[in-house]
């Protein structure tokens, strides 16, 4: 079930009514639980019993580290669950990728090898749930948490229907607590929620889905299509990727607030970093913190010399695109972005840079209503980056994406180009007329965790703000609603 | 939590309101094809019985002059015909709930409907201009209307309230080349009365003609006819069966299954099958433009033809002598 269907909008209200008729902790999850495999269930019943063997999984190696002191038995549960979670995911995820993978491999060097090719349908957010489970299991051996004698407050925080699909991933350490409480009902909280599922969704059917039409029609013809317009659609998608996805991580924590459960942020204005590694701090923090604790870290960081350390920026950001897709373009721009840290990390220990890559809490882009020319500079120059780095993952094969660089790098350079993008600007004007209204308001609101956040003004300002917000995602975003990007990962 | 709903029910009514204050009802002026069915169920709604109910696709649109049907048999008629695409559950279950005492109900099923087959987008084109519909879709299809299109009908219809026609795009409507002014007050389309198009102008080898097989009445129909013909019995009404028009070069390949679709049909109880298929064929001269679609030529026979296997029901009705075969 998506946040933008109608069955979503008829299924909220009533989980929402049962969950706060019900005063008692257990019957609230309960009621969470049950409209969480609902909601799962909606797409493909035979989905949920893949989700509950993954949890019951974690659960049972948490348990079992907790029970043993033995640290090598400790390291076998581990291994176990990490082989199981590992298996689970490469498997619907992954097995014809590596199959295909291989059957080139071997081709290329003249042996004729045959695999089978499965019709494995992939279930939707098994790389989310999977990797918040593996995180339970993780954060009990690294002592940091205790693991959960109760099961169905562990199974309501795994399948917690709001951000089940597409995250943001959450650490047990901080949403598990939130489970084994009653919950309050709580008006500012909920009132808060609405406003970010409103916000979420004006930016998800308003914003995003009407740049969808402008990108899909460029990429799929992208052989025939003139540089200029796929130059416009990369720039397009590199909006509607943020507004589909950030929208999904918005609602998500809106739709928790509702039911008393706060999410972490998942992204925090990220086109208006600096650098690549500023755009990483503030992009899908849920899977780049992840990554940085589970991945990154344990392979030494940044406390090794400069090779290994470009080395473990190396994997973790060629993981990082292995995650989102099985396919090379997805590792193609896990590799690129790669490099532009290993660049960045380079150029910052030979002085000057490090200053420029502020810390998630500092307002990106500066304290200034309008940004300094350098800093306008930077920020451009990390979108164009950025925007590099969407053609592979846009792109629906590496080939493909190639062909699109070339043709774009190439057109930079001719006399006709500009006159052709301003005609493509033209031909899309209320679309992209809609998208420079969304920046300025996320600049200007940039320093709130969601621009539509509670602020001074009369309730009558704040009332025709949301209702014609409504109108517009009434309006304009019903006309061709997409499924959520992050829904295929 | 008492003041966050009472805030969710302000802002919602208040909402209502603005749709109440900018909304404009523009659909009486649609002229799309598929909005008659805002007339005919209006007619259906309004329309006393007894009464000739007419439920079918577009070949009793396009195959019955109500007028001279009404005439004939001395009742109202409402012609519901208006889109095979529809599918037959949710043509039975658009009238099932104004079937009264005394209605003779005349079904006609385009022959490859019996297979179950309907197609979203004529559904999603009907719920747009009517969304109250919504409730004639078999339960089968609520799932995949309510997650899939429930917001773009819903947007489409504000739009259409709320947007001037310049900019309120975004529709499923499709021409259709026929025009909702060209039905009649009954529910018989004729605006094409006047036109000199017939299917013998048409080329040997224009999918038109093409001759495709039809598959057989899956149980599902089967169940959807017999429940309703069961609530017609119940309620005092008689469910009747009359064949769609084809041209006897298109019906001959498909005879055998129409044959075995229509013993089974005739099986199913208080259904009355009023003819055979042979009965209905008529010469390309006489179809407009579909192999399911008339002439006026072929619609007036067609409608003789009714009205004299009906005149007995009728008579039998009036006097109370209703039996279920």
């Amino acid at each position: 079930m998506s946040f933008t269907s109608a069955a979503f909008f008829l299924f909220l209200p009533v989980v929402f009514a049962l969950h706060w008729a019900v005063r008692r902790k257990t019957w609230q999850n309960l009621v969470l639980l049950v409209a969480s495999y609902v909601f799962y269930g909606w797409w493909d019943w035979r989905f949920c019993w893949l989700m509950l063997a993954s949890s019951l999984i974690d659960y049972t190696a948490g348990s079992g580290i907790e029970r043993t002191s033995a640290p090598r038995r400790r390291q076998a549960i581990l291994a176990t669950a990490m082989s199981a979670n590992l298996l689970l995911l490469g498997f619907f995820k992954y097995f014809n990728f590596f199959a295909d993978s291989l059957v080139i491999a071997c081709s290329s060097v003249g042996v004729d090898l045959s695999v089978p090719a499965l019709t494995i349908i992939l279930p939707v957010g098994i790389s989310f749930y999977t990797f918040q489970t593996m995180s339970y299991t993780l954060d009990i051996y690294y002592g940091r948490f205790r693991p959960l004698r109760n099961l169905l407050d562990y199974l309501t925080f795994v399948s917690f229907f709001p951000h089940l699909v597409a995250g943001p991933i959450q650490r047990a350490i901080t949403l598990l607590p939130q489970f084994h409480a009653t919950r309050v009902f709580s008006l500012e909280s909920a009132r808060e929620g609405c406003r970010m599922m409103l916000w979420g969704l004006a930016k998800k059917m308003v914003v995003a889905d009407n740049l969808g039409a402008i990108v899909n029609t460029a990429y799929a013809a992208a052989d025939g299509a003139s540089g200029a317009e796929l130059a416009l659609a990369t720039v397009c998608f590199a909006f509607q990727i943020y507004c589909d996805f950030s929208a999904y991580s918005e609602i998500a924590a809106g739709i928790a607030r509702l039911f008393g459960i706060q999410l972490m942020r998942n992204f925090a204005y990220p086109y208006f970093s600096e650098t690549v590694t500023e755009f990483w701090r503030r992009w899908h923090i849920s899977l780049t913190t992840w990554l940085r604790d589970y991945v990154y870290i344990p392979l030494g960081g940044s406390r090794a010399g400069r090779l290994r350390n470009a080395r473990n920026l190396m994997c973790t950001a060629l993981l990082s695109g292995l995650w989102h897709g099985a396919a090379w373009h997805f590792v193609a721009w896990g590799g690129l972005h790669g490099l532009y840290l290993t660049a960045e990390r380079i150029v910052r220990t030979r002085g000057g840079q490090a200053r420029f890559a502020r810390r998630l809490e500092e307002i990106p882009g500066g304290e200034a209503l309008l940004p300094g020319p350098k800093v306008a500079l930077r920020m451009a120059w990390t979108f164009a980056l950025v925007c590099a780095g969407w053609i592979f993952f846009r792109a629906d094969s590496f080939h493909q994406a190639l062909t699109i660089c070339q043709r774009i790098a190439f057109g930079l350079i001719r006399p006709d180009f500009y006159p052709a993008l301003a005609a493509q600007v033209r031909a899309h004007v209320a679309v992209l007329g809609c998208l420079a209204g969304f920046v300025v308001v996320e600049w200007t609101r940039r320093r709130r965790w969601t621009p539509l956040a509670a602020g001074t003004a009369p309730l009558v300002v704040r009332w025709a703000t949301y209702t014609a917000m409504l109108w517009a995602i009434l309006l304009f975003g019903t006309q061709r609603i997409a499924d959520f990007i992050y829904f295929r990962f | 939590m008492k003041t966050f709903c009472l805030k969710v029910v302000a802002f919602l009514a208040l909402q209502g309101m603005i749709l109440a204050l900018l909304g404009h009802p523009n659909l009486p002026g649609e002229s799309n094809y598929l909005a008659a069915t805002l007339d005919k169920h209006n007619r259906l709604e309004h329309t006393r019985p007894p009464r000739i109910l007419l439920i079918g696709g577009s070949n009793l649109a396009f195959g019955i002059e109500s007028d001279l049907l009404a005439q004939g048999l001395s009742r109202p008629v409402v012609n519901m015909g208006l889109i095979a695409g529809a599918g037959i559950p949710f043509m039975l279950n658009e009238v099932a709930g104004q079937v009264h005492r005394g209605d003779l109900v005349v079904c006609s099923f385009e022959y490859d409907l019996f297979a179950g087959g309907d197609y979203d987008l004529n559904l999603r084109q009907l719920l747009e201009l009517r969304p109250r519909s919504f409730w004639f879709l078999p339960l089968s299809k609520w799932k995949r209307f309510l997650t899939d299109y429930g917001m773009q009908i819903l947007g489409g219809d504000l739009r259409r309230m709320v947007l001037p026609d310049r900019i309120a795009s975004g529709s499923v409507l499709t021409d259709f080349g026929y025009q909702r002014q060209g039905f009649d007050a009954d529910g018989s389309y004729i605006g094409h009365y006047g036109s000199p198009a017939n299917l013998a102008m048409v080329p040997a080898n224009s999918p038109l003609l093409a001759k495709s097989p039809i598959p057989p009445m899956t149980p599902f129909v089967r169940e959807k006819i017999a429940r309703f013909a069961q609530l017609c019995h119940q309620r005092g009404a008689r469910c009747l069966f009359t064949c769609p028009p084809q041209p006897p070069v298109l019906l001959a390949p498909i005879l055998p299954v129409v044959r075995a679709n229509l013993a089974e049909l005739a099986t199913i109880p208080h259904v009355r099958v009023l003819d055979q298929p042979t009965d209905e064929t008529y010469p390309l001269t006489e179809f407009y433009d579909t192999r399911y679609h008339l002439t006026r030529v072929g619609i007036l026979q067609r409608t003789r033809k009714l009205i004299a296997e009906l005149r007995p029901l009728v008579s039998a009705s009036e006097h109370g002598k209703f039996s279920n075969r």
